[in-house]
């Protein structure tokens, strides 16, 4: 079969399931009813619900013992779809609103808009130039999900067989789930049109940073230069990640910490629904996800005003988490880490973890921090330009709670010094990987912080989108 | 007005350029080239002129071969390339098979598996069932 006929049809399955997303999410996220489904941060919501409603079609479909494909995928859509329209459309919140800015002139606004629709099509070419064929989409998402779409089960062999344990069968099995689920809709196991995909998360990551930005007052400039920059954020939008964890990541995270944000800010009902799914979908996407849902917690206590709220918040986060892990824990057990060494945090060994520690910060040093020494010190530029503005810095709390910890992780990484594993390897293959994903997160921070730089305060005045000068 | 906001647009240019030359898009025209070339063609064939399987096209030729050929009862399949092969070799294998239970090389093979031979090498105890451009579909002789 042709390609391109391929490609169509998963994209069309992708977009259908958007858009009964963005319907499903319309009582969730703000933006003035039913009638503006399509606005960019309904976008985004839209694709992350779908992609639910994908990846949770076929366990559910072998927990009732019915064929995967569309039966239980449009029984499940109704059923989202039925729930949300019992609750009444959101409306506008209380951050709803756009900045009385400078003006933006048209050639600026055309010339940014432009350079995040190369973005994306520099990426669409990367991502669906062959086959998915990065080392990890063989051998551990792609591996998972072909085996449990073709068998229509999830096979013991996967977390018994010894000679699969590179397929780390301790990883959560959402993307597995997703990538069979979509071969189920499209009716078969296609690792080249399934690439698609990852273009899709990106346009959905680009909505969402820049409809969360809009709706917390940034100016539409500084708003279209992020979306333009994180656009060209080739560390992350690279073909080496398509078929990886990653990118959805980064998307799930970006959800995450603005919706932390907004429930911490109480800024509209459906602040805290919004950041359960963000939370679901974090933690069955990676590990990583797990670790981000916790130090969200932790963000969205202190951040949170009132003990009432202070609880919603912890909740919608930890509910949904639980919802994956408990599960999980109970069908396979639980499953070690299988590249890290827990045991050199015990006092009796902290020697020879320091001496793995300085071995670790010499590789990044050498491996990950020079050869992006230019990105950093732009980034920390931007930084320090940026005024303080408590909704924004959540979300660089939580990117740098994540990259902390992502630094740090290989110096407890297997057999010290091996070519093929230890410290070495992890800088080597994981460190610039999983920080990329935190690309959209940091982008929305910083362009939190520097949009009272356009209107010369640091707390936007806003416009409220029934005003003329609201343009959405 | 402070000059923060050109300040900022300077370091938000700066970011891009350091971005995109971080994976610089040189890459492009052979991008473009290839898709045309290979977007008629079958999934197999647009897999073996990719990265995957640039560390041995014959070899992935020869999976190619056996995939349709491994008889529907078989409990598994042991691969055994002529010389050592790539990680991503060995994870393309296992790809490639599933969800037919696959190892490369292995030590011993299970009762009820097939043996797929890379190379002129027929070992002892098996009984081809096919010869196959680049290697031979062996079971264990009876």
């Amino acid at each position: 079969m042709s390609f391109l006929f391929a490609l169509l049809r998963h994209a069309a399955v992708l977009v259908a399931a958007a858009s009964a997303g963005a319907l499903v999410a319309a009582p969730w996220v703000p933006g003035g009813g039913r009638s503006r489904l399509a606005s960019a941060e309904r976008a985004a919501w839209g694709t992350a619900v779908g992609l639910t409603l994908i990846a949770a079609s076929f366990p559910l479909a072998l927990l009732l013992g019915i064929r995967p494909g569309w039966v239980p995928f449009l029984a499940l859509v109704a059923a989202a779809a039925a729930a949300s329209l019992l609750r009444p459309a959101a409306g506008l919140a209380a951050g709803d609103a756009a900045p009385a800015a400078p003006s933006l002139s048209r050639g600026t606004a055309a010339a940014l808009r432009a350079i995040a629709v190369l973005g994306v099509a520099l990426f669409a070419l990367r991502a669906l130039t062959e086959p998915m064929w990065a080392n990890d989409f063989l051998a551990i998402w792609g591996l998972k999900g072909k085996t449990i779409y073709a068998l229509s089960a999830v096979p013991d062999r996967l977390y018994a067989d010894p000679s699969l344990t590179f397929s780390h069968p301790e990883y959560p099995l959402g993307i597995p789930f997703l990538y069979a689920g979509l071969a189920s809709l499209a009716g078969g196991w296609d690792d080249h049109a399934a690439a698609v995909l990852f273009p899709i998360i990106q346009v959905a990551t680009l909505c969402g940073l820049a409809g969360w930005l809009r709706r917390r007052g940034v100016p539409r400039a500084v708003t279209l230069a992020a979306v333009a920059v994180l656009a060209l954020d080739l560390p992350l939008y690279t073909g080496s990640h398509v078929g990886l964890a990653d990118i959805p990541l980064s998307f799930f995270a970006l959800l995450l910490g603005a919706s932390l944000s907004d429930a911490a800010d109480g800024t509209d009902a459906g602040a805290a629904a919004r950041l359960a799914l963000a939370s679901l979908l974090a933690v069955a996407t990676k590990n990583e996800g797990l670790f981000l849902a916790a130090a969200a917690v932790v963000i969205g206590l202190v951040a949170t005003r009132g003990a009432r709220r202070r609880r919603d918040v912890a909740l919608a986060i930890v509910l949904p988490a639980l919802l994956v892990l408990v599960p999980h824990r109970i069908w396979r057990g639980s499953a070690r880490l299988k590249d890290f060494d827990f045991g050199l945090l015990t006092p009796s060994r902290w020697g020879e973890l320091a001496s793995r520690i300085v071995e670790t910060a010499r590789n990044e040093a050498l491996h990950v921090l020079l050869p992006a020494l230019t990105i950093v010190v732009a980034l920390a530029a931007l930084f320090a330009l940026g005024r303080s503005v408590s909704w924004a810095d959540r979300l660089l709390v939580l990117a740098a709670c994540a990259g902390a910890t992502y630094l740090a992780l290989p110096a407890l990484g297997v057999v010290p010094g091996h070519p093929e594993a230890g410290p070495l390897f992890l800088v080597r293959t994981a460190v610039a990987r999983t920080f990329s994903a935190l690309g959209p997160l940091v982008a929305a921070g910083l362009a939190g912080r520097l949009g009272g730089l356009v209107t010369g305060s640091a707390s936007v005045p806003a416009v409220h989108p029934a005003d003329p000068r609201y343009i959405p | 007005m402070t000059r923060r906001p050109a300040h900022a647009a300077l370091a938000a240019g700066i970011l891009a350029a350091a971005l995109v030359v971080s994976d610089p898009p040189k890459d492009l025209p052979r991008r473009v080239r290839s898709l045309a070339h290979y977007a008629s063609q079958g999934l197999a064939v647009r897999r073996l002129g990719g990265s995957s399987t640039d560390f041995d096209r014959r070899y992935f030729i020869l999976l190619e071969w056996a995939r349709p050929r491994i008889p529907k009862d078989a409990r598994g399949l042991a691969v055994f390339p002529d010389e050592e092969i790539p990680s991503r070799g060995e994870y393309l294998t296992i790809y490639e098979f599933a969800p037919l239970p696959t190892r490369v090389a292995p030590d011993a093979v299970p009762d009820g598996w097939f043996a797929l031979v890379y190379g002129t090498r027929r070992p002892e105890g098996w009984r081809v069932v096919q010869e196959l451009p680049g290697g031979a579909l062996l079971e264990r002789a009876p």
